[in-house]
């Protein structure tokens, strides 16, 4: 069931309807949360719902064994093995097996393995790692073992399940226990709901038909064509995972949970390292504390330091899919990473003089050059192998094709304001809550239909799927 | 009191959507799961008017915009002259008779035109066949006026939903290949709705009748349109158990369809990909590499089970002499 559609506004309704009532007491408010939670996966599948609490229940058997018992390493070990494994079962084991065939097939050694007929459940990755992050954290004592509602209901919560944000065991805790809800204001939760529509429904579906086949033949087109669907698709993937967290958080708001940042108008960095602090920001940080801190950081030197850096982005990038695109996705930005960082260790060394005599052409080169190698980057994580990359960026500097065929104005108008949204989203945001902030509910209810009408009519008669609910 | 006043404004914004656009509104719900068929069935004819009938112009616009670079006739290079036509090309409904000769004369070489474009038409398993075609014919064969038409998710069941015979006839008057290559069956699999608008469970016998008179009506107005000759590709064996009887009972239908047709000639693709009866995942290909030939959903090829199956054509068309290796330099 997908966030904006008529069914999940329905379900929405009923949930929204019982949540509010049980809201202060809190021991009914989260057997409601969680039964919503588990309905609304079985909307998905059946099979990947039981999936789902198999693991659940598997996991909290584990999680009580490390905090009630002396083998607290070995359950510790034994959880991340199983849960590495789910996940590798379900997501890699083909993808491992067809690279070791490849790999013997080479070498001229028959083999000949099995492929899993499966689909990976939806979210998998998510709530996987939010159930080794809540391992490591109790192995780590930072939280208490707690009860088994308060556990399903955190690995469950229906708004984060499918895509994220990846919330942290401690806060959500926090908030499930506490009678005060968070306090949001309308306008606020009207204002991201709206932004997740816009962006999800409106650009994100007008894109895609931009990006779809040009990244899949990319010999169909033209040198411009192609130079403008990589922008498109650094545009799409902005609008459809941001539209995404922000239908989440407000719905998250509405349920009595904090909204949390996960996209910081990302194509406005200056820097690799500022993208990074920028997109997908509780994923960065999932890896930040889970990954690059247990390698050792920064704490063993520079060298060190760097090893850690492309490690844990090569990690990053095998999270988000099973490919090969996706590690080389991940090195090269733990390589463009590892440069950033250099340029800062060495200021000395490489010191650029053009900050000083023109510091805005400066800062200009360097978002052209940050917004460059990401969108480039993301050629290799958007095509579906290594050669139709090669042959997209072949096609840019030798095109088969001549004619421009994307020459539109709706194409340019539609990467225009998502660029606004990049550099003003803020300051959007803020003056459309100040303008639904007005007491009269009547000119609310005008307002936000108005919007809402608008947003259905502009967006597609059929909607593309997330990206992200393939990670 | 806040969340009732937010609940209150929902509701007013859901009526004022719902009473703006009740069509809309309808289409959506019975798309759940909780409609009944009759509702859906019902929800199949309300049309949506207004921005999306423009809207949609504007994506087949789009996704018609390759044929600007095809070359117009005046810049296609003289045709070339061979002993012998593989297949005569349709000849113009104007043209006048052709005057008895008076005495034979010695064989000249006959005009031909030889085939130049390429159109290859059905859904996403025709995706990932058409690139490995369209790479195969560019490469070995140097012919690049190629163009993949395929909508996902769709095929000759589900004409409400993506109605191919118009897409088809569109795209063939449009683009004027000489060849297309049709693959459909993966979405087919599922209810029909026959001639007199009864729905029909998928794999009776009344639904082989229904779906056999849309692939026959297919390949009619295949027959009747400017192309000159049509494969029909069949599935290949499904690594998916429930499919099996499916694909084996639409194989037939298009395999009897093909033969009552002067265009159309039906490839058989059902062993390519089996050792006894059962699916084998990895087989050679024509240079002896080994390699996965389906995904793991058991339907979609791989790019070595593409390369394979596009092989298979290829050499058809060879035979056919529809296909001709370019002198080499």
């Amino acid at each position: 069931m997908l966030f904006p559609t008529y069914q999940f506004l329905v379900f929405f309704l009923i949930i929204f309807s019982a949540i509010v009532s049980v809201k202060p007491q809190v021991d009914l408010y989260k057997i409601v949360l969680l039964v919503s939670s588990l309905l609304f996966y079985s909307f998905w599948s059946f099979d990947f719902l039981l999936l789902l609490i198999f693991s659940t229940v598997y996991n909290y058997i584990i999680l009580r064994v490390l905090c009630k018992s002396k083998y607290k390493k070995f359950a510790l070990i034994s959880g991340l093995i199983f849960n590495i494994g789910y996940l590798g079962i379900f997501k890699y084991y083909n993808f491992f097996v067809t690279s070791l065939f490849e790999v013997l097939n080479q070498l001229q050694i028959p083999a000949d393995f099995p492929v899993l007929q499966i689909i990976a459940p939806v979210g998998v990755s998510f709530y996987t790692f939010r159930i080794i992050s809540h391992l490591i954290d109790c192995y780590q004592q930072k939280i208490p073992c707690p009860n088994f509602v308060d556990y399903a209901a955190y690995i469950t919560y229906f708004p984060q399940i499918a895509s994220g944000p990846i919330s942290r065991a401690r806060e959500f805790y926090w908030q499930l226990n506490s009678p005060e809800k968070y306090d949001y204001k309308i306008e606020e939760v009207i204002v991201l709901i709206l932004s997740g529509l816009f962006k999800k429904y409106t650009l994100s579906s007008f894109l895609f038909n931009f990006t779809d086949l040009p990244f899949k033949v990319p010999q169909q087109y033209s040198s411009i064509d192609l130079i403008l669907a990589a922008i498109s698709y650094s545009c799409l993937i902005y609008v459809d995972f941001s539209g995404y967290s922000d239908l989440a958080n407000g719905i998250s708001c509405l349920l009595g949970f904090k909204p949390i940042a996960n996209f910081n108008m990302p194509y406005r960095s200056l820097s690799l390292q500022e993208f990074w602090k920028r997109w997908h920001i509780s994923l960065s940080e999932w890896l930040r504390d889970y990954v690059y801190f247990p390698f050792g950081g920064n704490k063993y030197g520079k060298l060190r330091k760097y090893v850690n850096l492309l490690m844990t982005m090569a990690i990053g990038g095998l999270w988000h899919g099973a490919g090969l695109n996706f590690i080389f996705w991940g090195i090269i930005h733990g390589l463009g990473l590892i440069v950033n960082h250099l340029c800062k260790d060495i200021p000395q060394a490489i010191h650029f003089k053009l900050d000083y005599a023109f510091p805005r052409f400066a800062k200009f080169c360097s978002w052209l050059l940050t917004f460059t190698f990401v969108t480039c980057s993301w050629v290799f994580f958007g095509t579906p192998n290594w050669e139709t990359a090669v042959s997209f960026f072949a096609g840019i500097f030798h095109p088969a094709v001549a004619t421009f065929q994307f020459n539109f104005w709706q194409l340019y108008l539609v990467i225009a304001v998502i660029g606004a949204i990049n550099f003003w989203g803020d300051r959007i945001s803020q003056l459309l809550q100040t303008l639904l902030s007005l007491k009269n509910i009547f000119f609310r209810v005008v307002l936000v239909s108005l919007l809402v009408y608008t947003i259905l009519m502009l967006g597609p008669s059929t909607m593309p799927p997330f990206i992200y609910f393939n990670f | 009191m806040k969340d009732r006043e937010f609940l209150l404004i929902v509701t007013s914004v859901i009526l004022t959507l719902i009473f703006s656009n009740l069509s809309l509104f309808l289409k959506s719900f019975a798309s759940t799961p909780f409609a009944s068929p009759e509702i859906k069935q019902a929800a199949r004819q309300i049309e949506i008017d207004g921005f999306r009938k423009s809207e949609q112009a504007f994506w087949s616009k789009i996704k018609d915009i390759n044929f600007d670079s095809i070359p117009k006739e005046s810049e296609i290079p003289p045709v070339k002259t061979e002993t012998k036509a593989a297949v005569e090309p349709p000849k113009p409904t104007n043209a006048k008779k052709p005057t008895p000769a008076k005495k034979p004369t010695p064989a000249k070489p006959k005009l031909t035109i030889p085939y130049r474009r390429f159109l290859f038409i059905g859904d996403s398993v025709m995706f990932d066949l058409g690139i490995q075609l369209q790479y195969t014919l560019k490469k070995k064969y140097n012919i690049a006026e190629t163009k993949i038409d395929y909508k996902v998710s769709t095929g000759l069941n589900r004409i409400d939903y993506y109605d191919w015979y118009a897409r088809t006839r569109k795209i063939i008057n449009d683009y004027q290949p000489d060849v297309v290559i049709v693959l459909f069956g993966a979405n087919d699999r599922q209810n029909i709705v026959d001639s007199q608008g009864k729905g029909r469970a998928v794999m009776s016998k009344e639904w082989q009748k229904a779906y056999q008179e849309r692939v026959e009506r297919y390949a009619s107005l295949l027959d009747s349109l400017s192309v000159r000759k049509v494969y029909w590709v069949g599935q290949s064996m499904p690594n998916k158990s429930s499919y099996f009887k499916a694909f084996t009972v639409m194989n037939d239908i298009y395999k009897t369809a093909s033969k009552s047709s002067s265009k159309i000639e039906f490839i058989s693709t059902w062993d390519t990909f089996a050792k006894a009866g059962k699916f084998v995942p990895v087989v050679a290909n024509k240079s002896g590499k080994r390699g996965y030939v389906k995904n793991n959903d058991g339907l979609h090829f791989t790019s070595h089970g593409a390369q394979i199956i596009s092989d298979l054509i290829v050499d058809k068309m060879v035979s056919d002499k529809i296909l001709k290796a370019p002198p080499k330099k």
